[in-house]
């Protein structure tokens, strides 16, 4: 059960409660690609003639990285977020009850704007050409944005607040050699290498911010020369800001390009980082996260590959993923410097 | 894997599929999946040149290693050499760990490196 075959008069009874309003479900359809939740797009009549259109995403077991998502605390997080000045949709409402649509969901108010695939031909052809436009510089701003948020005025202690110095990154490598030996079903010495080389590089962190965690172009909605809503705040957190960036000059988020994210020169990227924020990036630390990023990203292939193994999903997308493990692997060892 | 490729096509394409002359195609794309899926073995060929380089590599390290890591980097050789290779990489993996663990080892390490890159240029070689 999803979105898309939910009993409609259930669905229309829950959302006019919710909505303090009767509606009636007028479209239904899927959204975007995303390969580990449900997402929705359900436009509705309300009994004043007005339609209101809204985003419902259905959590699901068995794709990827599950351990690192609370849907609830999404929820929570959007909620604070709305007043900062970072664009998010508007949060709605959570259900953690499976009741409705298979799983627990969470409804957010539709925003206009279209997702790219950052690697589809288009996709690549579009943030290119955006790079140099205003998006490039929106990109950079927005991510500096979210690490000025002040966290502790805001109340987001409940994402869990890291110990000093290095603890930030130590429960990450922690969590990620835990991950690994969960899901791998043969030997991965080109990932222990890497994880070793974490362990004993394991940068301080400048400062402790709200950082997004899965901050890409792939997860943007572009109307014309604006971003209109970053989205997928699922893995958040409280952590170290060179988290993101790591995450964003990642070679997996650049594939076959010499552009960050499809979307720009990694040093104009940084540049630009540095300008709206104010504080330099520390080029040692950030090879860490990035190395810390691919390591990790290739784990999240093992584990899409094991999904589909034991049955857990059947998306063809996480067993394709799961066949690409040797460039994964080769990935990792170009940034530990492989002969 | 096949298998799965054709109930994916039948559960989740076909019904998307409106056009006739598309549909059809999506039907001879599985009838054929389904005959392929009768002949398709794992193909192993490349295994005995990957077994020959991981076991080279440890006759090298082995003299720098205390006799318990020896061991570990030695398991028993078995009729499989797909089997043989997961364990020379288990054991090479150890090592690697163990290295980080005690740390100063960067000459061996950056041996294993090497080692583990023409490994993986096998495995390369077999996908697109």
């Amino acid at each position: 059960m999803g979105v898309l075959d939910a009993n409609p008069e259930l669905v229309e009874r829950r959302f006019s409660e919710h909505l303090g309003v009767s509606v009636r479900l007028v479209h239904r359809r899927l959204a975007g690609e995303g390969l580990s939740d449900e997402t929705g797009v359900c436009r509705f009549e309300r009994s004043d003639g007005d339609e209101v259109q809204l985003v419902v995403r259905v959590f699901r077991p068995g794709t990827v990285a599950r351990h690192e998502v609370h849907p609830g605390r999404l929820h929570r997080l959007l909620t604070v977020l709305r007043l900062s000045r970072i664009p998010v949709p508007r949060p709605m409402w959570f259900e953690e009850s499976p009741a409705l649509f298979g799983g627990p969901y969470s409804v957010v108010s539709w925003v206009p704007g279209t997702a790219v695939v950052p690697w589809s031909p288009e996709g690549r052809q579009f943030l290119a050409t955006a790079g140099s436009g205003p998006i490039g510089e929106l990109f950079c701003r927005a991510l500096s944005d979210i690490h000025a948020v002040d966290w502790r005025a805001a109340s987001l202690r409940f994402l869990g607040v890291p110990g000093p110095g290095r603890g930030f990154a130590l429960s990450r490598v922690d969590e990620l050699e835990a991950y690994l030996r969960r899901v791998r079903a043969d030997p991965e010495p080109i990932l222990v290498d890497g994880i070793g080389w974490l362990r004993a590089n394991l940068p301080d962190a400048g400062r402790l911010s709200l950082v997004h965690g899965d901050y890409r172009t792939g997860n943007m909605l572009f109307d014309g020369p604006r971003i209109t809503a970053v989205i997928d705040w699922e893995f958040a957190a409280i952590g170290d800001p060179l988290y993101d960036l790591g995450w964003v000059c990642c070679p997996s988020n650049r594939m076959g390009s010499d552009l960050v994210c499809m979307l720009l020169p990694e040093d104009v990227f940084l540049a630009r980082y540095e300008r709206y924020s104010g504080l330099p990036v520390d080029r040692t630390a950030l090879r860490f996260w990035v190395l810390y990023h691919q390591v990790r990203h290739a784990i999240m292939w093992l584990e899409a590959g094991r999904s589909f193994q034991l049955g857990a999903t059947d998306d063809l997308r996480l067993a394709r993923m799961h066949y690409t493990m040797p460039t994964m692997r080769r990935m990792v060892a170009d940034l530990l410097e492989y002969a | 894997m096949v298998g799965a490729i054709r109930r994916d096509l039948a559960d989740r394409v076909l019904p998307a599929v409106t056009d006739d002359r598309a549909r059809s195609s999506v039907i001879a794309a599985m009838g054929i999946l389904g005959d392929l899926a009768l002949q398709i073995r794992e193909d192993e060929s490349w295994a005995p040149e990957a077994v020959a380089l991981l076991e080279a590599g440890i006759r090298r390290w082995r003299p720098q290693l205390g006799p318990d890591p020896a061991e570990q980097v030695a398991p028993p050789p078995g009729p499989d050499p797909g089997q043989r290779r997961r364990d020379l990489l288990g054991a090479i993996e150890s090592l690697v760990e163990r290295l980080w663990a005690e740390g100063g080892h960067d000459e061996l390490l950056r041996d294993i490196r090497g080692v583990l890159r023409a490994d993986l240029a096998h495995q390369l070689k077999r996908i697109r």
